[in-house]
């Protein structure tokens, strides 16, 4: 009741700025402006948005980048990396302002339909052709629809097809890599269809001879339909289904799953293999006591993920615009499954299903623009799992982390513009119920005051809640627990308070930025002292902060040539021992320079950045549980800074086709040659996940894109 | 909500209300628009550095597109024709994308008129000449001075043009 009161309190006082703000509006137009209906498209900056845009990726960016997948095309970029949490499995996260991968919310046109499974595996299963433009928006709160945004939100926005084509992309590369890839659009009466097919493969990588990839292979396939009307009842309608499919395996090598399974003894790897590495080809030294542990004899099953998934998503988003008022609804489905073999572990099969629903109007009254709407989100979680080494068969856990919640939330925003749009202001409150956590308020507040068309300044204060999720991908050992009790779990929520001075003229534009960031309730497995071998899910004992400031500038150095720089420095402040050191390292700092440069039919483009040291003994909290290489030596407590190079060129033979050529890590600097993604804890067990540097090492690829 | 939460979006809340009703009592403010515009983008070729001041005296059309942006390829037609029936106007098309993805559109639906390059991620082109929120289509009729006399956000009409044309010539 005390909440609904405060909520209620909150809501009042913004809906009665609201009213004062619309009597008191005055806006002078200048009289030689006409803006007609049928304006299109917005620019990053603009706060007029229910997602306010911190960067843009725009088709241009996408298409010289030479990624495949959102997870490649976020890699190395200012205040946004890809992060890689496991060497066996290369689950990633997209990581914003060096914040924990999965306080990023995913959405597709501004639906979020990825959570704990499919930001786990999904995200490398997400592909680039037919967008528009990728719009990141770094800071809690960013979005009016996605709360839960702790870091940010990543949104892409798909490409309304403006004329008949049929696209062939064929790509071959290093390790193994194909590609091929069909697009094709066709208008229709008042709309358009698209359609999209790709197929991709590599294979796992072992950089150190040891039988052992620091790389997983996989093969993926992906179907997608897109159906664009512009008038249905006065509606604009984007609907678009994608069905996805994956198989990746990582430890063994190669792509022989069932006999890769069946595996069960001996000992395939050469553990004597790499820096680092054991003195014994089958063991390795047990820092407790300076011996060998027992000979390793699990065979390639033992250390193997082999992980299939399957994912339906469907969205569809509306928008009716009649004179100043847009009508907006959205509709988002998705269901994930995940079939795992954990070697040593279990058979996992999760599903999970979310629904997302949202109405939402948006009225403009001169200056002031109101937009209001509720939406309701429904996420849940079923799994089995039984470990395959147990004969005969254990009954199966059922629903060791599962969950439901069922949240509708109401949300309002205001953007208003004063002093003759030299001011802009947004100004928002959500209010979400949840099933479990019950009712959450986040406010957000944003400002940008243009100093002069060139430069402008943006304050923004804003605030996100996340609901803890307990996927088996977080911690394994809920798998093997005999009870797990989530009852003191609280909802995560973040703090985040940012600045930023832009500058844009012609031919260069700069950005410096500040940003403060502050998570609280950070959800953590614990033993639970109370039951034998059981968990507690239960919220850090203090928060986790992070300060950066970065810098990034483009520079248009000629007419063929354009300059980009871009430099963040990043402090992290947290209490080591409250997180067991669940913490992925982030470095200190990041460099990163790009020449892009074109010359009649050619594109060319290299970028190179620099990661700084990450503070290992910190992140992964060695003074608790020291990480020992396999020859029994402590792991170093800082990771070296190091750079990458990237190449990327493409050539243009005729308006319909296209070819390119790209070297990543044109330098081959590869963790595996210098430090080993293995570890060993003081008794002696072994793990895979030590990772601070590139899995994979240089890689070409090639292709040809046919468009007809 | 943890109390330091709650305390935390209490106070941003109350910042939202402040400086809304602060902002309530600001006043508009009347833009002069007389200053000479300048411009210095590349050419979609490559070949060089296109400038308003590099022009003839004349009155000149800019035309903000995007090769995705529906009511910019419609109006490319329209715009390609008026073009070629008023040669003393000079035409200039800014393509706020990427010039491989520009070209290619401009292979399939030529325009009759020269065409320079626009960092997409550039807010303050077109904030200059008066456009703020960035909404594409964007047409700008500068003066013989080069001063801003018509702008238009969204899809352009032979009537506007035409008038625009004579306000613009005097």
């Amino acid at each position: 009741m005390k909440q609904l009161l405060y909520v209620a309190r909150h809501l009042a006082l913004v809906l009665s700025c609201t009213s004062t703000l619309a009597q008191n509006t005055s806006m002078q137009l200048l009289p030689d402006v006409l803006v007609t209906p049928r304006a299109s498209l917005s620019q990053p900056g603009a706060l007029r948005d229910e997602i306010i845009k911190t960067e843009s990726i725009g088709a241009r960016e996408i298409e010289r980048s030479g990624a495949t997948n959102l997870t490649e095309l976020m890699v190395n970029r200012p205040g946004i990396d890809v992060q890689v949490e496991c060497s066996v499995c290369n689950s990633r996260n997209i990581t914003l302002n060096n914040l924990p991968g999965r306080f990023t919310t995913v959405m597709i046109d501004g639906v979020p339909i990825f959570s704990s499974v499919s930001n786990a595996y999904g995200l490398d299963m997400i592909g680039v052709t037919g967008l528009e433009r990728v719009d990141i928006s770094r800071g809690a709160g960013t979005s009016l629809a996605a709360p839960e945004s702790l870091a940010g939100t990543v949104n892409l926005i798909t490409r309304r097809p403006t004329g008949d084509s049929i696209g062939l992309t064929i790509e071959s590369g290093s390790y193994g890599l194909q590609r091929q890839s069909l697009d094709a659009s066709r208008l229709i009466p008042g709309g358009a269809l698209a359609l999209s097919a790709t197929r991709q493969q590599q294979d796992s990588v072992d950089a150190v001879g040891g039988g052992l990839s620091q790389y997983a292979g996989h093969q993926r396939s992906q179907l997608g339909a897109g159906l664009f009307l512009d008038d249905v009842g006065g509606f604009r309608v984007k609907a678009r289904f994608n069905h996805l499919q994956e198989q990746r395996m990582g430890g063994p090598l190669g792509r022989d799953y069932d006999s890769v399974r069946a595996d069960r003894s001996g000992n395939p790897f050469d553990f004597s293999r790499g820096p680092q590495a054991s003195p014994d080809n089958a063991s390795w030294i047990d820092p407790s006591s300076g011996a060998l542990v027992q000979p390793y004899a699990e065979g390639r099953f033992g250390l193997a993920q082999i992980i299939n998934t399957h994912r339906d998503q469907g969205l569809l988003s509306a928008e009716r615009r009649v004179g100043q008022r847009k009508w907006r609804l959205a509709l988002g489905y998705a269901e994930h499954r995940q079939d795992s073999w954990y070697g040593g572990d279990a058979d996992y099969f999760g599903q999970q299903k979310q629904y997302y629903l949202e109405s939402s109007l948006q009225q403009v009254f001169d200056a002031v623009t109101v937009t209001a709407g509720a939406s309701y989100r429904y996420e849940d979680l079923h799994s089995r799992s039984f470990s395959p080494n147990s004969l005969p068969l254990p009954d199966p856990v059922v629903d060791a982390d599962a969950y439901l919640y069922r949240t509708p939330g109401l949300f309002v925003q205001v953007y208003r513009t004063f002093l003759d749009e030299q001011l802009e202001v947004n100004a928002s409150l959500r209010h979400d119920r949840n099933n479990v956590y019950g009712a959450i308020s986040t406010p957000r507040l944003n400002l940008l005051w243009h100093h002069s068309d060139e430069m402008a300044s943006r304050l923004a204060f804003g605030t996100g809640y996340r609901l803890p999720t307990s996927f088996f991908e977080l911690e394994h050992a809920v798998l093997q627990a005999s009870a797990v009790d989530r009852s003191s779990a609280k909802a995560e929520t973040s703090e985040n308070m940012s600045y930023a001075w832009n500058y844009s003229a012609d031919r260069i534009t700069a950005t410096v930025s500040l940003n403060h960031t502050r998570i609280k309730n950070l959800a953590l497995f614990v033993a639970d002292p109370t039951r034998d071998s059981g968990l507690l899910l239960q919220p850090a004992a203090s928060a986790y902060t992070v300060n950066n400031l970065d810098f990034v500038g483009n520079w248009q150095a000629g007419p063929k040539d354009a300059l980009a720089f871009g430099l963040e420095q990043y402090h992290y402040s947290f209490h080591a021992t409250d997180f067991q050191g669940s913490l992925f390292a982030r470095p200190q700092y990041r460099l990163m320079l790009a020449l892009d440069h074109s010359e009649g039919p050619w594109n060319l483009n290299l970028k190179a950045s620099s990661t700084g040291p990450q503070n290992l003994a910190k992140f992964y909290d060695y003074a608790n549980q020291q990480r020992y290489d396999l020859n029994g030596n402590p792991k170093p407590d800082w990771s070296p800074a190091f750079w990458l190079l990237d190449l990327h060129a493409s050539y243009d033979w005729s308006p319909g086709v296209h070819g390119y050529l790209g070297i990543n890590n044109l330098l081959d600097y590869r963790q595996a040659s210098r430090d080993s993604f293995l570890w060993v804890d003081p008794t002696g067990a072994l793990d895979v996940s030590h990772i601070w540097g590139p899995n994979l090492g240089r890689a070409l690829a090639a292709g040809i894109k046919v468009k007809f | 909500m943890t109390p330091d939460a709650a305390h935390f979006s209490h106070r941003v809340t109350q910042g939202v209300c402040l400086l809304l009703l602060a902002g309530a009592w600001g006043l508009g403010q009347a833009q002069s628009l007389g200053a000479p515009m300048q411009l210095e983008l590349p050419s979609l070729d490559g070949a060089s550095f296109g400038q308003l001041s590099d022009l003839p005296t004349g009155t000149v059309l800019l035309n903000f597109w995007r090769s995705d942006c529906l009511p910019c390829v419609a109006e490319l037609p329209l715009l390609s024709d008026w073009s070629r029936r008023h040669p003393a106007v000079r035409v200039l098309g800014i393509a706020t994308e990427s010039a491989a993805s520009a070209r290619q559109f401009l292979g399939r639906h030529a325009a009759s008129y020269p065409q320079l390059l626009a960092p997409a991620v550039n807010d303050g082109l077109m904030r200059r000449f008066g456009n703020r929120s960035g909404a594409l289509p964007f047409t700008v009729w500068l003066n013989e001075k080069h001063q801003i006399c018509q702008i238009r956000i969204g899809a352009v009409d032979l009537t506007w043009l035409d008038l625009a044309l004579v306000r613009c010539s005097v």
